[in-house]
């Protein structure tokens, strides 16, 4: 058997094997570690005991660390780490990894190349999949746009919700489903508790029998619903009626007018999204969107790309009774009235077509609340991004309750600054006898100065240059060792 | 023996060193020639608390240097409990060989290199991986950072 031979070549200690981010901790400052100690004494004892067995500078780098992810969930896990190029922010970033993992975090990272400056589809790809592989995740709480369901569907859905929170008791409509979810995530539970239950057993009840009620008129049970709680509130309010407006609204005024500007046969135009997400009117006359009406009218058949007010809302299959009936006179309209914004069709038709959401079995709120809770999303070259896609990213993680830990150079406004890198000679000069350990070199402290000034703090190229003067050291004669190691910097 | 920047295990004072070994047969200067057949073995000391659930055993070549690093296993063996796969008692010498691949040539540079290694993993019951590996040199490739500076000493 062979025996190790002292001819084989050693690896170069700055090759990127051992200095890439995650192969060496990130080394924090003693003056740093003093101010946690001063600041929260019996915290740091009790990292300090935990992580006793370690040596010294990863005890300090454990601590460290441990304080910072504090810090983050101290900030409603959001947070960024600042510095600039090549003080150790990805190096720190895969430092908190750790923790975080051992916190029982989940965590999505993201590095941004070099000169990148968007979002690319595959980030929001890979986002997507990463938060689709937990329990009870909502896809519509995502701005990635949600599946079109029809209004049947839809309904079926928020029955079965209804169903599964509530086997026992009678079945609620969409509207009391809604309290319902509401009330079973109260930000503070003694809240929730604090409302009489016995207040709405006489309210269910009542609700129940005039739900059962609609269910045999074959009417869906939350359009009513949806219109008593979305009324606009300028038609509870009283309102001045002018002699004037009592007269014009009369019915022969109203059909003398239609009648005269030659309204009367003409088609209503509807704004909104069709299902492939293009916004205008569904008017024939106006192009683009073929109207059913006008297709049932040539005797062809209805159009297959049906009409919704926003995507992922698909058109009625049952169409309320009300809007059924009362569609023959506004269906003689070609323009768009202006109206009050209550009256809008687009929003009219969003009072009644809610946004679908996808029930999934065993959905538990507080799983679900859990869940988001520990993901984490790690954003490296945060400072690259445009203006937008920075909001973009900052508003997805915060709709959907994900933390968000980013790098950057300057700090970013809105998300709170945890740590400064920032490298010194007593940063460096752990590095470098973390790496020099098995290697016959020693780097003087002038030198480890010099090195800091000249490259101004970046430690990136200080090792890239301290790789390279290895390689010729390395294999250099005696004589012209000394030349080198006097000669560098340069 | 070759510098390797892992951490060393964490034991408890008094207790015996879990650790696998992995040795290669042949030549001292652990030199091999594209075709030659790689034999060798490898062994686990130490291991009474907690019993060997797999061994994992690979042939591989790494890059490193200045930029990314690069991976390739030529042979992989992987022992476990199951009836599929073979077992071998692991508190005994277990063999192993591969016939070399023509290439990649083991070759040392100044902005890469590239390394041959035998590496041996074991997975204990308790979580705890014991990992070992010994490097070889495939091909006689010259170095080539001697070739460059003796020809032109003034780039020193």
């Amino acid at each position: 058997m062979s025996n190790p031979s002292p001819k084989f070549p050693k690896s170069n200690p700055f090759s990127t094997c051992y200095t890439a981010p995650g192969k060496t901790p990130y080394f924090f400052e003693a003056a740093y570690m003093r101010q946690l100690k001063s600041a929260h004494p019996t915290k740091f004892e009790e990292y300090f005991t935990r992580n006793l067995g370690l040596g010294e500078d990863q005890l300090r780098h454990k601590v460290g660390v441990n304080f910072l992810v504090d810090k983050f969930e101290s900030h409603s896990c959001r947070g960024q780490i600042v510095g600039n190029h090549g003080s150790g922010k990805t190096t720190l970033l895969y430092s908190l990894r750790t923790v975080f993992l051992e916190r029982g975090y989940e965590i999505f990272s993201w590095e941004l190349h070099d000169q990148q400056s968007f979002l690319p589809d595959v980030f929001w790809f890979e986002l997507q999949k990463f938060l689709r592989a937990a329990p009870n995740f909502l896809p519509t709480q995502c701005l990635l746009p949600p599946p079109v369901v029809s209004q049947k569907d839809y309904i079926e859905q928020r029955r079965a919700v209804a169903r599964e929170f509530m086997p026992d008791d009678a079945e609620p409509d969409a509207e009391e489903q809604e309290e319902k979810l509401e009330f079973r995530v109260p930000d503070r539970p003694e809240e929730a508790s604090a409302e009489p239950a016995a207040a709405e057993e006489p309210e269910k009840a009542d609700e129940s029998e005039r739900n059962g009620a609609a269910e045999q008129d074959g009417e869906p049970l939350e359009v009513e619903g949806a219109e008593d709680s979305e009324r606009p509130e300028t038609e509870a309010a009283p309102k001045i009626e002018t002699p004037l407006m009592t007269l014009l609204r009369t019915p022969a005024v109203e059909n003398f007018r239609e009648f005269s500007e030659g309204r009367k046969s003409r088609n209503k135009g509807v704004l909104g999204f069709n299902e492939v997400g293009n916004f205008g009117l569904t008017s024939g006359n106006r192009g683009g969107v073929r109207s059913d009406l006008e297709n049932t009218r040539f005797g062809e058949e209805q159009s297959s790309v049906p009409f919704a007010p926003f995507p992922g809302i698909a058109p009625g299959v049952d169409e309320p009774a009300e809007s059924a009936a009362s569609g023959d006179d506004e269906e003689e309209y070609d323009d768009v009235r202006v109206e009050p914004a209550s009256n809008f069709p687009a929003l009219r038709t969003q009072r009644d077509r809610r946004l679908a959401i996808p029930t999934l079995e065993g959905l538990d709120i507080e799983k679900r609340r859990s869940f988001f809770e520990k993901k984490v999303v790690f954003f490296d070259g945060f400072e690259q991004l445009s203006y937008v896609n920075r909001i973009i990213l900052r508003t997805f993680c915060r709709m959907n309750r994900l933390g968000l830990l980013i790098t950057s150079h300057t700090p970013a406004i809105g998300i709170p600054v945890l740590f400064h890198t920032q490298p010194s000679f007593e940063t460096l000069s752990a590095l470098l006898d973390r790496l020099l350990d098995d290697y016959d070199v020693n780097l003087s402290n002038q030198r480890v100065a010099d090195l800091l000034r000249n490259f101004h703090s970046d430690v990136r190229a200080i090792l890239f240059s301290l790789y390279d003067l290895y390689e010729k050291y390395n294999l250099a004669p005696a004589e012209i060792r000394d030349k080198l190691s006097r000669g560098y910097p340069r | 023996m070759y510098v390797q920047k892992t951490q060393p295990p964490q034991q408890s004072p008094g207790a015996p060193s879990e650790q696998i070994e992995i040795w290669l047969d042949g030549r001292g200067a652990r030199l091999y020639y594209p075709g030659e057949t790689l034999s060798g073995s490898f062994s686990l000391s130490g291991i009474y608390s907690s019993p060997v659930e797999a061994v994992e055993v690979s042939i591989l070549w790494r890059t490193e240097g200045k930029g990314n690093e690069d991976v390739g296993v030529h042979e992989f063996w992987r022992l476990t409990n199951d009836a599929e796969n073979r077992w071998l008692d692991p508190l005994r010498p277990n063999r192993f060989s591969s016939v070399l691949p023509k290439s990649p040539l083991s070759y040392d540079g100044c902005l890469i290199k590239l390394r041959w290694y035998a590496h041996a993993r074991a997975f204990l019951s308790s979580g705890k991986q014991l990992v070992d590996e010994t490097p070889f040199r495939l091909g006689d490739l010259p170095d080539m950072r001697a070739l460059k500076l003796c020809s032109d000493p003034e780039l020193y």
